[in-house]
C-alpha cells in the first residue's frame, strides 16, 4: 500500500499512471472523495481506471481519517483538507497545475484549492460537489447528524443490512470518525469563501448535478458567480450522480479532458428508474 | 518476492492471491479456508471496496508492468466488480504473465 506522509499524516494513495503502451496525456488528475462514508475505491471502480487507460497520470486518496489513510483526533477542517492536498501534490513532486476531480464533499475540496492555490489547479470537475458558501458548515454539520441518528434507524438499517456486513462495517467505521475526532466541530467552523473569491476563478469549471438533488441550485449559484463554468443536469437523477452514472462520466470527463470538441455527450436515462436514497439528504448511502 | 512466479501456472497464482488476501484481511487463516477459483469477493469474502484496491496494490507491486491492472479494471462496471471472482484476476494475471513470457521467447529467438 503506497503510504505518503502529506501535511504530517500518512495518505494512503493510489497514483495510476498512463497504462503501460498507451501515450500519456502530460495530464495529472487528482479525485477527492466524499465526506464520512466513502474513500478512494469509490473511484477506484469508477472512473480512475479508464481514465489512466486513456493516457492520464491518475492520483486517488483517501482523506485523512477516511479508508487507510491516518485518522487524527484533529484536524478535519476544508482548511486542514485543502493543507493535506497541496502537502500531498509537494510529496509527490507534483509541481505543475491539476485537473481536480470533486464527488459530494471532495467538490468543497477542489474549489477550496482553486481559491487559495490557483497556481495549483487546472480546472476542477464538481460530481453533485459542495463549495464552502454561505451555510455550508451548518449542513456538513447537520448530515453528520443525519449519519449518526441513521445508523439508529430501522429503515435506514434496513437497507444497509441489505447490502450485506460490509457495508454496515463501512458506516460503523464512519460513524466512529464523526463520534471520536472533531470533524463535527471542525466543519462547522468553516469560514464560507466570499462570492468575490469565487467569481475571481479564472479555471474553467466542469459541474455535473443531479435534476432531482437538493445540491442543483448550489450548482446554479456557482455557475452564475463562475465564468468557465459548464453545467450538466442529469434529470431525475439524485445525489448519486457517481455511483449511478458511472459510465457516463467516464464519457464526460475523456471529453473535458480531450479539450472539449463540441457538445458534451448526451445523457441516455436509464430505461428502469434509479432506486431512491432512503435519506436525501445525506451523502451516506451512495455506494452501489 | 517470489521470482518464480512469473513461471508458475494458476495453481501457484492461486495460491500467492490467496496469501495477499489473507494479508490485506489481516487473517492469515484465510489460506486455510475453502478459496477457490470460483469464490467472489463480493458475496464470498465480503471484501471491501477498500480491501480489494489494497489486493490490487499488493499484485502490482509484484507483477508490475507485466500485469495490466489499469487495463483490466478499466472495462469493469461496478456491477461487474460485485460478481468478481478469484478465478477472474487469477486467469488475467496467469493470461498476461504467458503472453510477456511468450513476446520475451520471441526476442530471444531473433
Amino acid at each position: 500500500m503506497a503510504e505518503i506522509l502529506a501535511n504530517g499524516v500518512r495518505l494512503h494513495v493510489q497514483r495510476l499512471g498512463p497504462a503501460p503502451g498507451v501515450p500519456p496525456s502530460g495530464k495529472t488528475i487528482v479525485l477527492l472523495h466524499g465526506l464520512i462514508v466513502d474513500d478512494l475505491s469509490s473511484y477506484y471502480f469508477t472512473l480512475a481506471n479508464p481514465l489512466a487507460a486513456a493516457g492520464h497520470d491518475v492520483v486517488l486518496y483517501d482523506l485523512r481519517g477516511h479508508g487507510h489513510s491516518e485518522r487524527p483526533l484533529t484536524g478535519y477542517s476544508l482548511n486542514d483538507g485543502i493543507a493535506d492536498l497541496d502537502g500531498l501534490l509537494t510529496s509527490l513532486e507534483i509541481h505543475h497545475p491539476v485537473h481536480l476531480v470533486g464527488n459530494s464533499y471532495g467538490g468543497a475540496i477542489a474549489i477550496g484549492m482553486a481559491v487559495t492555490h490557483p497556481e495549483r489547479v487546472a480546472d476542477v470537475t464538481m460530481i453533485e460537489g459542495h463549495y464552502a458558501d454561505e451555510g455550508f458548515g451548518e449542513e456538513m454539520t447537520e448530515t453528520l447528524g443525519l449519519v449518526t441518528e441513521g445508523i439508529h434507524d430501522e429503515k435506514w438499517r434496513t437497507w444497509l443490512a441489505e447490502r450485506g456486513r460490509k457495508t454496515m462495517k463501512l458506516a460503523r467505521r464512519g460513524v466512529s470518525l464523526i463520534e471520536t475526532t472533531s470533524i463535527e466541530r471542525d466543519l462547522l467552523a468553516t469560514v464560507p469563501h466570499s462570492r468575490a473569491a469565487l467569481q475571481a476563478l479564472q479555471i474553467p469549471i466542469l459541474a455535473i448535478y443531479g435534476g432531482a438533488s437538493e445540491m442543483l441550485e448550489r450548482a446554479r449559484t456557482l455557475e452564475r458567480l463562475v465564468a468557465g463554468t459548464e453545467l450538466i443536469v442529469l434529470p431525475d437523477l439524485d445525489h448519486r450522480v457517481l455511483f449511478n452514472t458511472a459510465p457516463y462520466l467516464c464519457e464526460v470527463l475523456l471529453w473535458w479532458y480531450a479539450g472539449r470538441q463540441g457538445e458534451p455527450p448526451a445523457w441516455v436515462p436509464p430505461e428502469v428508474p434509479f432506486e431512491p436514497a432512503p435519506l436525501s439528504r445525506a451523502m451516506l448511502p451512495s455506494r452501489p | 518476492m517470489n521470482n518464480n512466479l512469473h513461471l508458475a501456472p494458476e495453481a501457484a497464482i492461486l495460491a500467492y492471491v490467496k496469501r495477499q488476501l489473507g494479508a490485506v484481511i489481516g487473517d492469515p487463516g484465510l489460506l486455510h479456508t475453502d478459496i477457490t477459483m470460483d469464490t467472489t469477493f463480493g458475496s464470498d469474502l465480503e471484501l471491501e471496496s477498500i480491501e480489494f484496491v489494497a489486493l490490487a496494490d499488493r499484485l502490482r507491486t509484484e507483477f508490475g508492468e507485466r500485469v495490466n491492472f489499469v487495463a483490466f479494471l478499466a472495462k469493469k462496471q461496478v456491477d461487474d466488480m460485485v460478481a468478481l471472482t478469484v478465478g477472474d484476476v487469477v486467469r488475467y494475471v496467469a493470461s498476461c504473465l504467458q503472453e510477456g513470457e511468450s513476446v520475451r521467447e520471441l526476442q530471444a529467438h531473433g
